[in-house]
């Protein structure tokens, strides 16, 4: 008796949980259509441009009045572990947003839908940003729609700069250089304030510097083969010159990211630093001090190797894939049409970022240094394991011990070389 | 023993079903009693150990996760991989000697602080056991990330009282690890303190009292009388602090801003940063199950000494 009871307890039990699992199978098409979809976005999203992921769920309920829409917001550290996890449990999200860098990965593994065929249907697909289109393509297929962008410039305290004798943000290498001595004479003082916020474990700080130099971070053979290209004389020149500004404007960790650097900037103790413009608002945001918000710029980086200029900057940003296993692509497609649509565009270049075209651009004047770098932006190699390289933390770890000068520039960039070509090459 | 577990079965049903197979009829009510208990530890911890062993011998990775097709079966690729990887045996090496230098520190200082609170009046006890039990409270992230406030470079509060200047405590990653060391010590020791605390006023006074008239120093007393007494405690306490202290993790990782350079990565690091971070699960429960035989086998020894050490009193 008792056993059947636990028996049947059991069987009970079982039958919920499979009932559980199966109530997500949507039905019908179009109007009629019920079901859920679920959309995993970075939670930048829900603090810059709630209204706008609002508006994109009101405009595909038109479409599909019944299927129901649930954002889920991630976080960057481990939103790719749950999405490992998710899609091993069968339960991956119907739209994911993936870091430019993270696509290659997945795209080389087959996780994520053909979207060549509906390319047409999306939102300005004839001037998406290059770089951006480049993040999501793979074997000349799409398989991501371009969500917004991210270029770096440098942000300013123009009060600490106006104190130092520095009226007019810095348009050249050298006058740069003469700012950050400038800053670092007048503040001689105090061994904890620094001209220019530059430290090791931010590559997006260091690897314009290579691609200025003229050179680049990895480059495909015609065989196929990748060849990590951080030893070449151009990228050597690059990483020495890099070192050079951190040497002369930065007096703090060497060993921490760049996620400090508006905290040390709200302090007074930093004068500049080349970041994201999400970065900069963070400046005057609520982390930051409101009454700073006349006091920030940002101007691009100018390039030292053409001594006049602008340094081509990383173009970063999000692109919004479909995983191969929904089982509402076409549910999918729609909501993310809805989610890039111009008007979104706007949103997102009101958040402070760049919109996924060129024709959309703000006209705010503390971000005219970003906008100044859209003219030239560089991106990451398609390579499949580059996800790989950037979850190994080979550069970051390569930068720090340059910057700590525990390696010398060769030294770090002959090792870092050798591992990333293997982690590249690897099936 | 058996008329109560019959008094409490007798009366059911259960007996009288035919078809049992169970000629001996014993007694069924306790194993349904623990029945839910097992079932429980069964899922939470069974289904998980057996998952991660079958893991480990497969090549599980993205490829894997997002095609129809099983994970194909690899024998011991995985563990071989462990043993030719050069980065293994490193990790290994700085997991053990962290792991005896943290458990040393925090044993010692953690009986120390026990005897002292022993000797101190009673309100001072009290608020040092009021001030270890909020020590103890504080989540290893918070102390962790207040410890990373105390080195920083520029405004830390160590380097201002040594007077360090701008001293950078993790470009030198045994300086780092230091730090870490420190972090789990001050967290270590509380449970120490009061455990061995508990131990120590269960020991025998009038032993102590009799050695004390036969003439026997603090230090005697305390080697004869006091030590053997909480003994089998400070084993417990001890294999305890090795579990923890061997697997740490937090501390380091939180202390590194998520991203420990290789020579600051223990074999919990190591295994994380394979799984999560490599997308190589197949081969990172590898690398957790060889650091649970590890575990097991510096264990062993332990629970020896522990089984001998009841005997021979």
């Amino acid at each position: 008796m008792k056993k059947r009871i636990i028996a049947t307890a059991l069987a009970a039990a079982t039958f919920l949980a499979v009932a559980a699992c199966s109530d997500s199978d949507g039905t019908g098409s179009g109007a009629d259509a019920t079901g859920d979809l679920t959309v995993w976005l970075q939670v930048d999203a829900q603090t810059l441009w709630p209204k706008a992921v609002e508006a994109a769920t009101t405009e595909f309920n038109k479409q599909y009045p019944k299927v129901k829409v649930t954002v889920a917001y991630q976080a960057w550290a481990d939103h790719l572990s749950k999405f490992d996890a998710a899609a091993q449990a069968g339960s991956a999200p119907d739209v994911i947003e993936m870091g430019t860098t993270e696509m290659g990965l997945y795209m080389g593994n087959g996780a994520f839908a053909d979207l060549t065929g509906k390319k047409s249907e999306f939102a300005n697909a004839d001037s998406w940003v290059q770089a951006l289109s480049d993040s999501a393509t793979f074997n000349g297929k799409l398989y991501g729609i371009p969500y917004y962008g991210g270029t770096r410039a440098v942000i300013y305290r123009k009060d600490i700069l106006a104190d130092a004798g520095i009226t007019e943000p810095p348009a050249t290498w050298a006058a740069l250089n003469d700012a950050v001595a400038k800053l670092s004479a007048k503040h001689k003082a105090d061994p904890t304030f620094s001209a220019f916020f530059l430290p090791g474990q931010h590559q997006y700080g260091a690897m314009p510097f290579i691609y200025d130099a003229g050179g680049q971070v990895a480059k495909q053979g015609a065989d196929g083969k990748w060849d990590a290209t951080f030893n070449s004389p151009e990228a050597i020149t690059g990483l020495k010159t890099w070192k050079a500004l951190m040497d002369a404007g930065y007096h703090g960790d060497r060993t921490i990211n760049d996620l400090t650097a508006f905290s040390t900037m709200v302090a007074g103790k930093a004068a500049m630093f080349y970041d994201t413009s999400g970065q900069m608002k963070k400046v005057f945001g609520k982390d930051g001090d409101a009454k700073l918000k006349d006091q920030i710029g940002s101007f691009a980086m100018p390039s030292p190797a053409k001594g006049s200029g602008t340094m081509s900057a990383f173009m970063g940003g999000s692109d919004l894939a479909i995983p191969a296993m929904s089982k509402h692509q076409d549910w999918a497609a729609a909501w993310i049409k809805a989610y890039t649509s111009d008007a979104s565009q706007q949103a997102f270049v009101d958040g402070g970022f760049m919109a996924n075209t060129t024709t959309i651009v703000t006209s705010d004047a503390q971000m005219k240094g970003y906008v100044d770098t859209l003219k030239s932006t560089w991106t990451l190699p398609a390579a499949k394991n580059w996800a790989q390289v950037e979850k190994d933390k080979t550069v970051l770890n390569m930068l720090v011990d340059i910057a700590t000068g525990k390696k010398t520039v060769e030294d770090a960039t002959a090792a870092a070389d050798k591992a990333i070509e293997t982690t590249l090459n690897a099936s | 023993m058996s008329t109560l577990d019959e008094r409490l079965v007798g009366p059911l049903p259960v007996r009288d079903r035919p078809d049992t197979h169970d000629r001996k009829r014993r007694p069924r009510l306790p194993y349904l009693l623990i029945a839910p208990a097992i079932l429980v530890s069964v899922a939470v911890l069974g289904y998980p150990l057996v998952r991660v062993i079958i893991l480990s011998f497969q090549k599980w990775g993205l490829a894997q996760i997002f095609s129809n097709a099983s994970p194909p079966f690899v024998g011991l690729e995985n563990y071989s991989r462990i043993l030719s990887d050069g980065v293994f045996w490193t990790v290994l090496v700085r997991t053990l000697v962290l792991t005896a230098v943290m458990v040393v520190a925090s044993m010692v200082v953690g009986v120390l602080v026990a005897l002292l609170m022993e000797r101190v009046a009673a309100w001072v006890r009290g608020a040092m056991t009021f001030s270890l039990i909020m020590a103890w409270a504080v989540p290893s992230f918070v102390s962790t990330q207040i410890f990373a406030w105390m080195t920083e470079q520029n405004f830390g509060v160590l380097n201002y009282i040594l007077g360090l200047g701008q001293h950078n405590w993790y470009a030198d990653s045994r300086q780092g690890l230091t730090v870490a060391t420190l972090i789990v010590v001050w967290g270590a020791v509380p449970f120490i303190t009061v455990t061995t605390y508990a131990a120590l006023t269960q020991v025998p006074q009038e032993l102590v009292e009799a050695a004390r008239l036969d003439g026997a120093g603090g230090r005697q007393v305390f080697f004869a009388i006091t030590l053997p007494s909480i003994r089998p405690v400070l084993l417990i306490v001890t294999a305890l602090s090795i579990i923890w202290d061997f697997s740490v993790f937090n501390q380091i990782w939180i202390l590194r801003n998520g991203v420990p350079a290789p020579d600051y990565q223990t074999l919990a690091i190591y295994a994380y940063t394979q799984a999560y971070s490599s997308h190589e699960y197949g081969y990172a429960s590898a690398v957790a199950v060889v650091t649970v035989l590890l575990l097991l086998a510096v264990m062993v020894v332990y629970i020896r000494q522990l089984v001998r050490s009841g005997e021979t009193e």
